[in-house]
């Protein structure tokens, strides 16, 4: 996917950000209407980003199969899981060091600390239990990726289930010898949706501006003013890591940094679309601009691991956790600590492909079993989503594309 | 031989009704009715703004119940509910408003008119301890004062008589003013605090980080009843009383004393000196 950027180039999308915050300020009621626009074009992304994602994984899979590179795999989860654990670990350091949540108090009322405060009132009889619904944790989440009704998982847009029965579906579909006709028909197909993906890219300034102007009016200013601290510790975090793989990219490309930053470029503007998915796409072509194309486990690797690899949602689990600790003056053993890096890298995995909401609901399930009442954070946390999203996004893809480059040289002897 | 004994008992109520249903007469040939109310501030029901005057639900009532029988008001505090109650019995003051929960203790000693005020009870928990619950999901309040776990209440309020009705077994602490318990609550020395819902809500939404650290638990349980108190036998005041209340008062609950509190209190009163309940 080569995208020409035209007026979707970094000058636009920033003066989107600004106008974005500037309307969502200035008219907060003016904001709530814009929502049909933002919808529609929220939703025509959303629209081509499964069937590309199943063409994908379909056309890709059964080619990899056939070929001789699988052999690759465990040098790919050993360096997946050595990144994730380098990862939560710095993120935690991070956290220790600067301790944003003593720093954090909450001051305002908007519609967001609204929600706190309710979700901290309850009524009950005095013997009916006092706490919420009991949360999902880890292991529902990953029971369910695996889908009940396939055409459930696409009608309700659960991502994960799709990816599960796509892998299952592809592993079958290439035992079967007549597999090249729907090999050829997902082929199509995938360029097809790539086509309406373009197309529907040339509105993302105006996609950008809706979703800031719209999220801006709801939220408040004040939730961002009250979280400063944790912010400025979450930018600074993303900030080193960005640079830290931009310096490995240049090492391992042995190109100029500038050239490498200006490759990313493309994705980092999706990221602001809010769509991690799609953001994904055109990373996938990182490795092309370098002259590294053609390779099948390129291929496979490079879309499975940018979908389940989410190292932004790492470092911001695990910088999440301890923040929320601190807030609540809830200092954490070894073994808590432990946990937590542990659990920051399996929640990473479980959130991949998940629905918008679900960072919330998983941070609850770490902090739940170490006894720190983590709800009513989360709703703040929740709030911020449109804010934090797409720079995790941007590491999450970048981080990927670092990993993915230690694959390079062996490509390159095998060519 | 038993005619002068009963007409000594008959001579001494006829007498005690005469003098008690004077009160009204006593009252407006005096030109003004005293009204008991405790020292300390109250919000929203008694406070003292910046320059020193009284307003709030309470103050409101007692003027418009001066105005509706014509005379002046004259406010008289007293320290506790004890001598409230004391200086009522006494004849020093005609009745007492200072948010004062309906009891069946307390009606052994005084009446009460109809309910002005009807808040429920609710219990401020401190949210570090209850996530710390082994068994969180399926605790209710009940079985978590069944634990023994430590109960601040107001020494002598209503709610000193609700927690030992409901939470026989919770070890309860009692405390003169609010702001300690929350204090206490907050560093975890105690639990939980028993109040009306106005109470812990109050914490929950005002003072800073209470969303976080307090949970607060309304309680579906007979309400908080909030009526004035009269001396035992004032029966034509009383009624005129509830008459009043039926007709020129409407019932307060919850929303309303909130609304009252961010309209009227956080406007008149500097809330860095003025703690009291937060």
């Amino acid at each position: 996917m080569n995208l020409n950027m035209g007026f979707r180039g970094p000058l636009y999308i920033g003066l989107a950000v600004i106008f974005g915050v500037l309307v969502g300020l200035s008219f907060p009621s003016a904001s709530a209407s814009i929502g049909g626009i933002n919808e529609t074009l929220a939703n025509l992304l959303r629209m081509c980003v499964i069937p590309i994602v199943v063409s994908s994984l379909i056309v890709e899979v059964v080619s990899f199969l056939k070929s001789a590179e699988s052999s690759n795999i465990k040098k790919f989860i050993f360096i997946s899981l050595l990144v994730s654990i380098i990862l939560s670990v710095f993120a935690a350091v991070m956290a220790v060091i600067f301790d944003p949540g003593t720093h954090t108090h909450f001051t305002g009322h908007s519609d967001l600390t609204e929600k706190i405060m309710e979700a901290s009132i309850v009524e009950r009889g005095i013997a009916e239990p006092i706490a919420q619904e009991s949360q999902q944790n880890f292991f529902d989440i990953f029971a369910q990726s695996v889908p009940k009704n396939i055409f459930g998982a696409f009608s309700h847009n659960k991502t994960l289930q799709i990816i599960f029965f796509t892998i299952v579906f592809a592993l079958a579909l290439s035992t079967v010898p007549q597999a090249n006709v729907l090999h050829d028909f997902f082929q199509v197909t995938r360029q097809s949706f790539l086509r309406i993906f373009e197309y529907v890219l040339k509105f993302l300034p105006l996609l950008v501006f809706t979703s800031t102007a719209l999220a801006i009016s709801k939220v408040g200013v004040q939730v961002f003013l009250d979280m400063v601290p944790f912010l400025k510790i979450l930018f600074l975090l993303l900030s080193i890591v960005f640079i830290g793989n931009l310096m490995i990219l240049r090492y391992v490309l042995k190109a100029p940094l500038w050239e490498v930053f200006k490759q990313l470029e493309t994705s980092i503007l999706i990221a602001f679309s809010g769509s991690v998915l799609a953001a994904a796409f055109p990373a996938l072509d990182f490795f092309k601009k370098f002259g590294h194309t053609d390779k099948q486990f390129m291929k496979i690797i490079a879309p499975i691991s940018m979908f389940l690899n989410k190292f932004g949602n790492i470092l911001y689990f695990c910088l999440s956790c301890f923040f929320i600790g601190q807030l609540y003056g809830h200092p954490f053993s070894p073994e808590q600590i432990l946990f937590i890096l542990s659990f920051s890298i399996i929640g990473g995995i479980a959130s991949a492909g998940t629905t918008e909401g679900i960072t919330g609901l998983l941070l609850v399930s770490i902090l739940d079993p170490l006894s720190v009442p983590s709800e009513q954070v989360v709703f703040i946390l929740s709030g911020l989503d449109f804010l934090v999203s797409p720079f995790l996004a941007i590491i999450t893809i970048q981080t990927n594309i670092m990993l993915l480059s230690f694959f390079l040289p062996r490509l390159k002897k095998i060519t | 031989m038993f005619l002068p004994q009963f007409l000594g008992v008959f001579c001494l109520l006829f007498n005690l009704y005469a003098t008690q249903d004077s009160a009204l007469q006593q009252i407006r040939a005096r030109g003004e009715l005293r009204v008991g109310m405790a020292a300390s501030d109250d919000p929203p029901f008694s406070v003292t703004d910046n320059k020193g005057h009284l307003f709030g639900i309470d103050i409101d009532l007692s003027k418009s119940l001066a105005k509706h029988l014509n005379v002046k008001l004259k406010i008289i505090k007293f320290k506790n509910l004890d001598e409230l109650v004391t200086q009522l019995l006494k004849g020093k003051v005609d009745l007492c408003i200072s948010n004062l929960s309906i009891t069946l203790e307390r009606a052994q000693k005084v009446n009460f008119s109809h309910p002005y005020v009807e808040v429920k009870k609710a219990i401020l928990l401190n949210n570090k301890i209850f996530t710390q619950l082994k068994a969180r999901e399926e605790e209710s309040i009940a079985s978590f004062f069944l634990r023994g776990h430590k109960l601040g209440v107001i020494r002598g309020s209503s709610y000193e008589e609700f927690a030992r009705n409901y939470f026989p077994k919770a070890n309860l602490v009692l405390y003169d003013e609010w702001e300690p318990l929350v204090d206490d609550l907050d560093k975890g020395v105690i639990a939980a605090g028993f109040a009306d819902e106005l109470y812990v809500k109050r914490i929950v939404l005002f003072r800073p980080q209470g969303s976080l650290r307090y949970q607060a638990v309304v309680l579906k349980l007979p309400t908080d009843k909030v009526g004035i108190m009269v001396p035992k036998f004032h029966q034509e005041f009383l009624n005129w009383i509830n008459t009043f209340l039926e007709l020129r008062f409407k019932r307060l609950n919850f929303n309303d004393l909130l609304d009252f509190y961010k309209k009227n209190i956080f406007n008149k009163v500097d809330l860095n000196e003025f703690k009291h309940g937060l």
